[in-house]
């Protein structure tokens, strides 16, 4: 009786609740719609990397230390790019992301050239020609090309490449990329930032299709301003050492940690190692 | 009523999307729903004319709610004035995009000042802006938006700040405004016809469009904690043209406008699937 009535009251209701109701429902259809679609991509991923055996992983945060200024700057100061490569900062994430997948997979050795993978990647100004790339998975589709044509060996399971990733900062929301410092100038003194900026992209071995995707969360810490990633306040000492980075083993290390901090969750969201028992 | 159900909620998502869009990099515009997000939540108290022209003021409450991508979001600079807005464009501190804003409707029967006056409905104002970052400490800006509902025309505010970081914490911003409005954006406040004459004994008056107002604003920002930030401005505008010569402003009003506001928010990360 109660469903009858229900539907007897139906067509008598206003006009405003006929137009509102479709679109209610759209609405609800979209929420479902895009909820439907995360739990998706989270089982395909699971279901794929549930039968994965071998993994291999190419690392490519970069050998460039960027020394960027906001604040009271000049309009014409531009960031300053260091070569870190005799850090080895890709040899020890790669044997820092061996060690945490090497648990659950068997970790096998590649060759790579990784210019290609540390290329930065032209974003359009245009936001909706920006949105329509990341529908279309340009970069990502870059990256599985990159990987089915550079890396040797092939045919593994499981490829996870780590590069460098982007953050807004400062005033007018530039863009910071990878590793380095950014220096805050203000009236009374200087305040510096270490950043280490990287997504991790998961690939499959076979069809070269991404499974999955994630940019490293930021810390937990007490770093005034936030950026899209891991992060630490710094020093005068940091500060001073960020200038001319490629000889400071205490920036080295500093920035080893923060990549460290980030690694295991951003592997536990895209379920490459399990969640730490409490 | 429906009409104005469906402007409101248009400015409604204008508004909620916009604080952290605002000047938001086009390389994270519209992302995914996967991934962190920053949720921001307050409240403002602002003391404002009580109707544009009055010589008493109104003290109001607004909630802070803005939601947007993790990172870079508490460094934002947002003048207290600027409409909600989102960038479609951005490059090398140079962005365009929407902007909306809201402004009150005027009710004659809750001012004495008004008696006799016609009352003005609630109007959105939607169109676009435009600004400009040469340095992180210098910013200008342009908004052109046109009035639905209780005006029709046009008005374009342009503003210039400069922002001070006097140390990491505290940001002090300010600098000058100018305002320009189309006779059919001014008649509706200003205008007083034969009938609303005799009703409140102020002259016949047609306002016309041209330079509204002009005046200057400032505001202090600081960063207690990651998480916690307080705000305060104060703008003051003078009426000029025919919003200054507007009976209603000489005789009843003033061309002087002070606007104060307090606020505070408190920002935290999620996560989404």
């Amino acid at each position: 009786m109660m469903t009858r009535r229900r539907a007897r009251s139906w067509p008598r209701s206003g006009a405003a609740d006929r137009r509102t109701k479709p679109f209610v429902r759209g609405l609800i259809g979209l929420l479902l719609t895009l909820v439907a679609s995360g739990c998706a991509t989270l089982k395909r991923t699971d279901v794929r990397l549930a039968s994965a055996k071998t993994v291999g992983i190419v690392s490519a945060i970069g050998d460039d230390f960027t020394f960027t200024r906001a604040g009271l700057t000049a309009p014409t100061e531009a960031e300053r790019h260091s070569p870190v490569g005799a850090w080895g900062l890709d040899d020890l994430i790669t044997i820092r992301m061996g060690l945490l997948l090497g648990g659950r997979y068997q970790v096998e050795g590649l060759t790579y050239s990784r210019a290609p993978f540390a290329t930065k990647e032209a974003v359009s100004p245009f936001a909706v020609s920006s949105a329509v790339s990341k529908l279309t998975s340009a970069s990502e589709n870059r990256l599985s090309d990159l990987v089915r044509t550079q890396v040797a060996p092939q045919g593994l399971d499981v490829y996870v490449v780590l590069t460098r990733a982007a953050s807004p900062y400062g005033s007018r929301s530039r863009i910071v990329t990878g590793v380095g410092v950014i220096e805050r100038v203000a009236v009374l003194g200087s305040s510096g930032q270490l950043h280490a900026l990287y997504t991790i992209t998961v690939i499959d071995g076979h069809t070269f299709k991404v499974i999955g995707k994630e940019q490293a969360a930021a810390l937990e810490g007490d770093e005034l301003f936030r950026l899209k990633g891991p992060s630490r306040e710094i020093g005068a000492e940091l500060l001073s050492a960020a200038q001319t980075p490629a000889g400071s083993d205490t920036l080295k290390a500093a920035v080893i940690d923060l990549i460290d901090r980030g690694l295991p969750k951003t592997l536990q969201e895209l379920q490459l190692i399990d969640q730490p028992k409490p | 009523m429906r009409q104005v159900v469906r402007n409101v909620a248009a400015a409604a998502f204008v508004m909620v999307s916009a604080a952290r869009a605002a000047a938001q990099s086009a390389n994270s515009f519209i992302p995914s729903p996967s991934g962190l997000w920053t949720l921001a939540i307050g409240a403002n108290f602002d003391g404002q004319p009580a109707f544009e022209g009055s010589k008493s003021d109104k003290l109001t409450g607004v909630p802070i709610f803005s939601l947007g991508p993790a990172g870079g979001s508490t460094e934002r600079f947002r003048g207290p004035l600027d409409s909600a807005s989102i960038a479609l464009f951005d490059y090398e501190g140079f962005s365009a995009g929407l902007a909306g804003k809201t402004k009150s409707a005027r009710t004659a029967a809750n001012y004495t000042e008004l008696n006799g006056l016609d009352d003005v409905k609630m109007a959105i104002e939607l169109g676009g802006f435009v600004q400009y970052f040469p340095t992180d400490w210098f910013r200008l800006r342009t908004e052109l938006r046109r009035g639905f509902g209780g005006h029709t025309g046009v008005v374009a505010d342009f503003s210039a700040d400069v922002l001070v970081p006097v140390w990491s914490r505290l940001t002090v911003s300010g600098g000058p405004r100018f305002t320009l409005a189309s006779t059919q954006a001014t008649a509706p406040y200003f205008s007083v016809d034969a009938v609303q004459s005799a009703a409140s004994g102020l002259p016949v008056f047609d306002a016309k469009g041209g330079a509204h107002s002009a005046g200057a604003g400032t505001q202090v920002r600081y960063q207690i904690t990651p998480k916690w930030e307080a705000h305060a401005y104060v703008e003051y505008d003078r009426l000029l043209g025919d919003a200054a010569a507007s009976p209603l402003v000489e005789q009843k009003g003033s061309p002087n406008q002070l606007s104060l506001g307090l606020g505070a928010s408190y920002s935290f990360d999620f996560h989404l699937p």
